[in-house]
Parts: structure tokens; C-alpha cells; sequence
């Protein structure tokens, strides 16, 4: 069986199709990347999966087990969790704090209490070494480290399946590798599945992704390991040379 | 010849006719009955004062038709009616109210609504149309120094509120001479504080402390603290319900003693004793009047003036039947004694022309069950009626001044604070 | 000297009933920090712990501070009911509507309360001693009210920190999608939130009959809104324990500016200590807008 299912999922804002029909299967321990342009829908999808939205049309299992229309939080208790493209940390309280919030509302709660959820948050900090910031009230992290402190949350919630929003636009290629390597040890040690959402930084996807799926206007136009779905003369037509360009950057 | 004597007796005839039905007229010139009214409030903030207005009216206007007849004009009896309106407490309720009942129900002897500010508000429009006008809610000074010639004012004005007090005290012990003022930041209050201080300043006393809080104030003590200094014989002063409570319960929080404490309103209600116990004893207060009121009479012979309405005991009995069992408080005895007054100044006048009526009631001074009657005759603010002081005595209220009036002596100096944490009774042996 | 007992007297009442004052907005400051709703009504909530206290005092003899106890639990429901029944629907609408509603909440519980018990003032005597300090003397009940203040503004600081619940609502508070797709259920911590601020201000109606024993009445809660607003500014609208320090000072600076007042001549203080109090609120939030313990 696989982790997560979408079948026909779509979602419509007013007469735009946000997400047109989109098939989607993610299984255990994989390594997903979605790419696609602003607007090509794949932040539509994120939300739809994680259930900030609600599905016009279509269906969502996990494992099986239908969540089309269970609300976000109770997705998080399943094992569902996610970081935004800007970062939303609790601004006002300190940074471990805020990650001992994702250990105690997790696929745990209930199970763990306060001082445990410390020490979780505490472990998941060190491993994307922030640990050193652990008492630094969250709002004065450099932009960077507020990234990495949402991972380091998300993964407290000791989730099955992590969406990453990777929209490293304007970030220099050293921090984008850091990321990168530390996400590919986690995955290593954690065996979790992690989806990582990307706008076009090949970078980041090539180094990380097994497998990519790409988004255009809603539809899905490519779902196949990396370097043949980079390759894809649909996916080239799409981005015109914009990996070229890329290429040359990198 | 014949023809003659036919064309006289038709001119006779046709002269009668003409004649006849203006004698007619002439008699019915006088109405079927004498309507007096004016809007009063059933709802809203004022609802529980306007009902004991209405009862105590209602009251006499059965008592005058049962035991007068009604008015008596130009040698008829002319029975009384009482119509009225709820005014919601409403400023602007009342004045349409009013103008309905002058246009409308053509009413010429208007009552004013429960409050100064209400009675205010429709004194424009009774002056428009010189119909009379009859306070017994509104007892602020400045209705009257507006310079309207119809309003009369049946109640005492707010500056005569706690003149009694200090009226009492030069009588009964001069040498407490030290007098602190500490009333409440509000329009009538002021009028009251004014009143008091020129009276004070006339029966030569020292004040010794002068001071305001302001409406919204929870706590006293910094004011108290600095009153407990002062070192006074007697503390007057007060504002309304809630800050009256707070007061009293404050003083003796901050183990004020004094002679005598008069306070506006508070003590005057049954849950002034409920809310405070035995520590209420011997705290005084202002009235318009109140039960057992000694006026009579008999009160009124020694006086040398004439007494005019029920006693009393037919007050009471007339009211409790209006009430079906409330009892009445000074805003019902006040509303019907200026009902009486009417009655009264219409027979003096012996006409329903409001200007006669008016100009009649400056020679009147008469005695009611209310108290004495008398108006100034530029302002018509009233100058006779006094005051009573009313004192809580082994658990009841009693009226301790004026003499005419009192029901038991003043209980004087009052309790202390542990004879009342004791549970002593300041009752008068 | 004089002047120095005079003072010190003051500001130990001031102290006191601050305490107080910050118990009562505490409530108020929760519910906008959590819901970004401005409960209008809320000096109606207060009056509705004030007559618990009255009724449970005359009827059964119930201490107050027992009562207090009750009249939390009252308002826990109270918050529930209203939250489901009027508030829920509107928190997406725009701000008016929350306004009005809150608005209407209190007229109409002012309304039914002089329906019930009619418009008469009341009162009770909670007699149980006085402490004499030399340069004043507090009544023991007011004491038992500042110390309950505190024992609770303690008790809830501790519950925002330490419990899963408190660490919730600082999340919620903070960032509501981040909150949600970590596995908090918003809309339910909400109305926890909206319950558990209704409770706080019907409890601290209890306390305030402490402070204030008579005068109790269905209109009596109008002056405790405007203040409560004030010190919730004052504190910074969001943060309860910012309230609390905000009530402190305002009680402070409202009885211990009297002394100092009065020092001026042909001035009466009284009507000057709200004035400077309000003044010191303005002076304050040039200083920090975002009040006392406010977050930028």
C-alpha cells in the first residue's frame, strides 16, 4: 500500500482551476520533489494535502484510510506535516519552545508531556544545528535558520510524510546545499517519506529528489525518476531553456 | 292688533332662541371634568419612581372625587381625572408626550415626568403654550432659573436637601461646629453641596473639609484618609445609590467615627439596612418625606395655616389600594401632593384659566399630608415645603426633623463603629 | 510626617486594588489575544460574578471565596454557550460584527439580571476583620481578594507554560495556520480560549465584591468596562499578565497619586488621579505602543 493517494484531486478559486484532475502517489521512505512555476498549482497542492483546503473534487488517502475531509490538525496527528515557503514560526516565544509545540501536538499527543517534548525538540535541533539558538526567541533568527527551525519542527511531530516548501528563491548555493544535506541525512536516519517543493532551483532537486513529479497550470505534466522527468521534452518545452540557464548558474 | 302680537311673540321667540343657547354654552363653558396629567415614566431607569408616582396621583384623584366631589368652580362640583403617558425615561418621549397631552388631550394642570433633567426637558414646551406646570420629580434649581412664569414646584428644591441636618445639629448640640462636605461629582449633588455650604455658613459652622469624587470611583480611601484628618463633628454629603453604599461601608472600614453622617439617597432605601446590618443604625438621611410624617391638622393649626387633602392615615389607606399593598415611598407622596396643590389652587382661583390659577397660587401656603406648600412667586420654586431627616433607629426608619414632622427623637451622637460591629440599636429611649 | 503616612496609606490601597483591577481585565486580554475579539460586554460578566457572590452570601452563607470558585465555573460555561451560540459564526465576519455582538451580549445579560433580581442595589457584609498597619487600615476581605489575585495571575502564567493546552494557545495566538498544520485544533482551543476568558471575568466579579460590597446591581458592570479596556491598553491588549501589571499600576497611580495631588492647592484630587492615570496610560503607549508587556 502506498503512504499517500491522490486520485482526480482538483480545486477551483472562483473560475480559475488551481488543480486540474491531479494523480498522486506517495510511497514509504521516498524521496518525492514536485517542481513547477508560481502559479502552475503545486502550492494549491500542498495546502490540499496538508488540508488548509478543502478538495473540490477527487479524494485523498492515507494509507488506505480516507481523509478527503478530515481538517488540517487531525492530519497532523496521522503523521502529515509540513513548513511553509515564508516561515511561520511562533514569533514570540524561544526556539525550542516553539519546536517542543510540534513534538506535543505530533503523532504523539497525548502520550508525551511538556519536559519530554523539550527533549525532542531539543534532539531535532541539534540535527539541523540550531541547537546553539535553542533560549533565542524565535523572531531573531536569521531567515535561513527560521527554515531550518521549521523542519526541526516538523520532524518533532514525528511525522510519517513531510512537505517541505523548499522556495529557495534569492538563497546563496552554499545555505541551499546545507539544507539539502541535512534533509538527505534525516531522511537517512529518520526513513520518512519527504516531499520537497521547488520552483525550478535544480540544484536542490537533483541532489535530493529519486523521483519528480512537475507541475504546470494545474495539471500534472511529468511523474518519473529525476533525470528522465529533467529530460522530458514536454517538461523542456515547458521551462524553455530556463534550466540551461540553471545549468549555467549552478 | 293681532298681527302685532303674533310678530311679538315671534320676535320673543326667535330672541329666546338666540339667547337661550348661549346661556347654554355658557354653562357648558365648564367641562365635565378637570383633566390633569402629564407623562410619567413605566419603563426604563426611572420606572420604579414613576409607578409610585402614579399610584400616589391615582390615589388622590379617587380621594378628591370621593370625599370633595372634585373642584368646585363658580359654585359646581367638577370631577377630577388623571391621564398620563409612559415617557420610557426618555428625553424625547417626553416632550412629543407633552405636547400630545396639551394639544391633544388639551390638558391645562400638567405634571412633570420623575427627574430634573426630564422635567427640564418639557418645561419649553408647557411655557409655549402657558399651560401650568407642576414639579414633584424634579428638584435641581435650575428648572427654575430658567425664567419660565408657568412652572410651579410642589417638592424641595435640591439646595434645601441638607439644610435640615445642620438646622438639627445647631439645635440639639452647638458646640459640634466642625462640618465636612463630601459629596459626589454630579450635577443635582452640587446643587445640594451649594445649598448646604451657604447654610452652614450662615448657622455659623467651620467647614473643615470640602471635597467631590468623581462618578465612576470604587474605592474612597485616599479621600477618607485624608478626611479622617480633618477631624469632624459631621459629614454631609452623598450622591446617589451605589456610592452612598460605598461610602458608609468605607467609613467604617477606615474606622471614621462621627457625630452625625447625613448622605443622599443610599440610607433612604430598604437595602441600605439589608446590605449593611446593624452598622447601618443611626445613619441618617434626607426626605422628601416619609411614613408616619407627624404633618396634620392639627400641625397645621399650630402653624396658623390651613390644611388641605387626606391625613395621613387616609394617604396611606387610598395608596395601599392603588398599590394593591406597596407601600409609599417620598416619590409617590410627592407626586400626589402636587396633585393636590392643583386641586387646591383651582378652587382658590375658583377658574380653570391657567394664568388666574398661577397667579392665585402665589398667595397660597397650606399644609398636606406632604408638608407645607408655598412658592416663590417669580420662579415658582418652593420655599415652605421642608425637608425631613430620616435616621435608621432599631432597624426601622424614623423621622427625627423637622419637629412637625418627627416620628422619634434624633439619636444623637451616632453609634460608633464597635458599638454598631456589636450589634447595638440606636434606638432612642 | 503627615504627608508621608498619608502617602504610604495610599499606596498600599493603591496596591491592593490594583490587583484586583488586573484580575479583572485579565479576561478581557485573553480573549483578544486569542480570538482578536473585543468583548464589549464584558463589565456585564463581571456584574454576573458579583451577584453570585451576593446571592450565594445571602442565601447560603457561602464565603466568597468559595463562591469565587463557583462563579469560575459559571463562566467557563457561560463562555462555552456563547461561544457556540454567537461567536463561532462570527469570527470570520468583519470586526463590527464581533463588536456588536459582544455589545448585544452584555445589554442582554444586563437586561435579564433586572428581570430576574430587579434593579435594586444590594449589598452584603463579609465581615472578617481588619489588618491595622499603622498608617492605614485594609479590611481582611480586601486582602483575601489580593492574594487570590495573585495566586491566580500565577496559576495561569504557569498554565500557559507549562501545560499542552497553554502552549497551544501561545501558538495559536502567534500564528493560527502554523498552529493548525502542527496538529492544533484551532477552532476548538478558541472556544477554550473565549470559555476560559468569561470565567476569569465572571470570577473576578466575586473579587470585586471584596473590594466593592454594596452597590450591587444589573448596571453596575458599565464602570469596570471603560477601565478594564484602559489597563488592557495599558498592559498590551493581547497579553494577560501584562493586564495584570497594567491593573497594578493604574490602581497605584489612581489612589497613590491622591496624597500627592492634594498638595496642590484649589485642586480636587480625586477627579485628577483618574485624569493622571490616564494621562500616565497615554505617556506609556508613546513610549511603547504596544503596551507594557505588548509584543512589537
Amino acid at each position: 500500500m502506498s503512504l499517500l493517494e491522490l486520485k482526480g484531486v482538483t480545486k477551483r478559486f472562483g473560475g480559475l482551476v488551481a488543480v486540474d484532475h491531479v494523480d498522486l502517489v506517495i510511497n514509504e521512505g521516498e524521496r518525492l520533489g514536485i517542481v513547477g512555476t508560481n502559479g502552475s498549482g503545486k502550492t494549491t497542492l500542498y495546502n490540499l494535502i496538508s488540508g488548509v483546503y478543502t478538495c473540490d473534487e477527487g479524494s485523498i488517502l492515507l494509507e488506505g484510510l480516507d481523509i478527503t475531509n478530515m481538517p488540517a490538525y487531525k492530519r497532523a496527528h496521522l503523521g502529515l506535516a509540513r513548513s511553509f515557503q515564508i516561515p511561520r514560526p511562533f514569533g514570540q516565544i524561544t526556539v525550542r519552545e516553539n519546536v517542543a509545540i510540534g513534538a506535543l501536538f505530533g503523532t504523539l499527543i497525548g502520550e508525551i508531556g511538556e519536559d519530554e517534548a523539550l527533549e525532542i525538540g531539543e534532539y531535532y535541533l541539534e540535527k539541523v544545528g540550531l541547537y546553539p539558538k535553542r533560549n533565542e526567541i524565535a523572531n531573531a533568527l536569521t531567515p535561513i535558520e527560521k527554515k531550518l527551525m521549521e523542519v526541526a519542527r516538523a520532524l518533532s511531530m514525528k511525522p510519517r510524510l513531510v512537505l517541505l516548501d523548499e522556495a529557495m528563491a534569492g538563497m546563496n548555493p552554499k545555505d541551499i546545499d546545507r539544507i539539502v544535506e541535512i534533509i538527505n541525512k534525516i531522511h537517512e536516519e529518520e526513513k520518512i517519506s519527504i516531499v520537497s517543493m521547488v520552483e525550478h532551483i535544480m540544484r536542490a532537486v537533483v541532489n535530493f529528489a529519486e523521483r519528480v513529479v512537475v507541475m504546470n497550470q494545474g495539471k500534472k505534466i511529468a511523474d518519473a525518476p529525476t533525470q528522465e522527468a529533467l529530460n522530458d521534452q514536454k517538461v523542456i518545452d515547458v521551462y524553455l531553456g530556463r534550466f540551461a540557464l540553471e545549468e549555467q548558474n549552478a | 292688533m293681532k298681527g302685532g302680537k303674533v310678530k311679538l311673540v315671534l320676535i320673543a321667540l326667535v330672541t329666546a332662541c338666540m339667547v337661550f343657547p348661549f346661556s347654554f354654552s355658557a354653562m357648558a363653558a365648564l367641562p365635565g371634568k378637570v383633566v390633569i396629567g402629564g407623562p410619567i415614566s413605566l419603563s426604563g431607569k426611572f420606572a420604579k419612581e414613576g409607578q409610585q408616582s402614579v399610584w400616589g396621583i391615582k390615589a388622590m384623584e379617587k380621594w378628591v372625587n370621593a370625599t370633595l366631589g372634585g373642584v368646585k368652580i363658580k359654585g359646581k362640583k367638577i370631577p377630577v381625572a388623571y391621564k398620563y403617558y409612559d415617557d420610557e425615561s426618555k428625553k424625547e418621549v417626553v416632550t412629543n408626550l407633552m405636547e400630545r397631552l396639551i394639544t391633544k388631550d388639551k390638558v391645562k394642570f400638567t405634571l412633570a415626568p420623575y427627574s430634573s433633567g426630564l422635567t427640564l426637558a418639557a418645561a419649553p414646551i408647557v411655557e409655549k403654550y402657558g399651560v401650568l406646570y407642576n414639579s414633584h420629580g424634579g428638584a435641581s434649581n435650575r428648572i427654575f432659573e430658567q425664567g419660565f412664569s408657568f412652572i410651579v414646584q410642589t417638592l424641595s428644591p435640591a439646595s434645601e436637601y441638607q439644610t435640615g441636618p445642620l438646622e438639627m445639629i445647631k439645635k440639639i448640640d452647638p458646640s459640634a461646629k466642625r462640618v465636612a462636605f463630601l459629596f459626589q461629582d454630579n450635577e443635582f449633588a452640587r446643587a445640594v453641596a451649594k445649598g448646604a455650604e451657604a447654610k452652614a455658613k450662615k448657622l455659623g459652622f467651620k467647614v473643615v473639609f470640602n471635597r467631590t469624587y468623581p462618578k465612576s470611583a470604587r474605592d474612597l480611601t485616599p479621600v477618607l484618609t485624608e478626611l479622617k484628618n480633618a477631624k469632624a463633628d459631621i459629614l454631609i454629603g452623598g450622591g446617589h445609590f451605589a456610592d452612598g453604599q460605598l461610602l458608609a461601608k468605607q467609613l467604617d472600614d477606615m474606622g471614621i467615627n462621627l457625630k452625625l453622617v447625613s448622605i443622599l439617597v443610599a440610607p433612604t432605601l430598604p437595602n441600605f439596612y439589608q446590605a449593611l446590618g446593624t452598622m447601618a443604625e443611626s445613619y441618617m438621611a434626607p426626605g422628601q418625606w416619609g411614613i408616619g410624617a407627624k404633618y396634620s391638622p392639627a400641625a397645621a393649626k399650630k402653624e396658623g395655616i390651613p390644611y388641605f387633602g387626606p391625613t395621613q392615615k387616609e394617604f396611606m389607606k387610598y395608596f395601599l389600594k392603588e398599590s394593591k399593598g406597596v407601600k409609599p415611598d417620598y416619590h409617590g407622596a410627592e407626586a400626589a401632593a402636587a396633585f393636590l396643590a392643583y386641586v387646591k389652587a383651582i378652587d382658590a382661583a375658583n377658574s380653570l384659566d391657567p394664568k388666574v390659577v398661577r397667579k392665585v397660587m402665589n398667595k397660597l401656603h397650606f399644609m398636606t399630608f406632604f408638608g407645607d406648600w408655598k412658592i416663590d412667586p417669580k420662579t415658582g420654586m418652593q420655599i415652605a415645603h421642608k425637608m425631613v431627616v430620616l435616621q435608621w433607629q432599631g432597624k426601622k426608619l424614623q423621622i427625627v426633623w423637622p419637629p412637625a414632622a418627627q416620628t422619634s427623637k434624633p439619636f444623637y451622637p451616632m453609634l460608633t463603629i464597635k458599638q454598631r460591629k456589636a450589634g447595638k440599636l440606636a434606638i432612642v429611649k | 510626617m503627615e504627608f508621608l503616612r498619608m502617602f504610604s496609606g495610599d499606596l498600599i490601597n493603591g496596591i491592593i486594588l490594583g490587583a484586583v483591577y488586573g484580575l479583572m481585565t485579565m479576561g478581557l486580554s485573553l480573549i483578544f489575544g486569542v480570538l482578536k475579539v473585543v468583548n464589549v460586554g464584558h463589565g456585564a460578566f463581571i456584574m454576573v460574578g458579583a451577584f453570585i457572590a451576593y446571592w450565594m452570601f445571602t442565601l447560603f452563607g457561602l464565603p466568597p471565596l468559595l463562591s469565587a470558585i463557583l462563579a469560575l465555573i459559571v463562566g467557563i460555561a457561560l463562555g462555552f454557550f456563547f461561544y457556540y451560540v454567537v461567536m463561532k459564526w462570527l469570527l470570520e465576519a468583519p470586526e463590527l460584527s464581533t463588536l456588536l455582538a459582544t455589545f448585544a451580549i452584555g445589554i442582554f445579560l444586563a437586561e435579564v439580571a433586572k428581570a430576574v433580581w430587579g434593579p435594586d442595589y444590594r449589598g452584603y457584609s463579609w465581615n472578617v476583620g481588619s489588618l491595622n498597619l499603622g498608617v492605614t487600615t485594609i479590611p481582611m476581605a480586601k486582602v483575601y481578594a489580593l492574594l487570590s489575585s495573585i495566586v491566580i495571575a500565577v496559576a495561569l502564567y504557569l498554565w500557559f507554560k507549562k501545560t499542552r493546552a497553554g502552549n497551544a494557545l501561545r501558538g495559536v495566538v502567534e500564528d493560527k495556520e502554523g498552529a493548525r498544520v502542527c496538529g492544533i485544533n484551532v477552532e476548538g482551543y478558541y472556544a477554550l480560549s473565549f470559555a476560559i476568558g468569561i470565567g476569569l471575568t465572571v470570577m473576578s466579579g466575586v473579587f470585586i465584591t471584596l473590594f466593592v460590597p454594596v452597590g450591587i446591581n444589573p448596571y453596575m458592570g458599565e464602570v469596570y468596562t471603560i477601565k478594564a479596556f484602559v489597563i488592557a491598553v495599558l498592559g498590551g491588549l493581547a497579553s494577560p499578565w501584562g493586564a495584570f501589571f497594567g491593573g497594578f499600576i493604574f490602581g497605584l497611580v489612581e489612589n497613590g497619586s491622591y496624597a500627592i495631588l492634594g498638595l496642590i492647592p484649589g485642586v480636587e484630587p480625586f477627579s485628577l488621579t483618574q485624569c493622571l492615570a490616564f494621562a500616565i496610560l497615554l505617556v506609556l503607549l508613546l513610549l511603547k505602543p504596544e503596551g507594557l508587556l505588548g509584543k512589537k
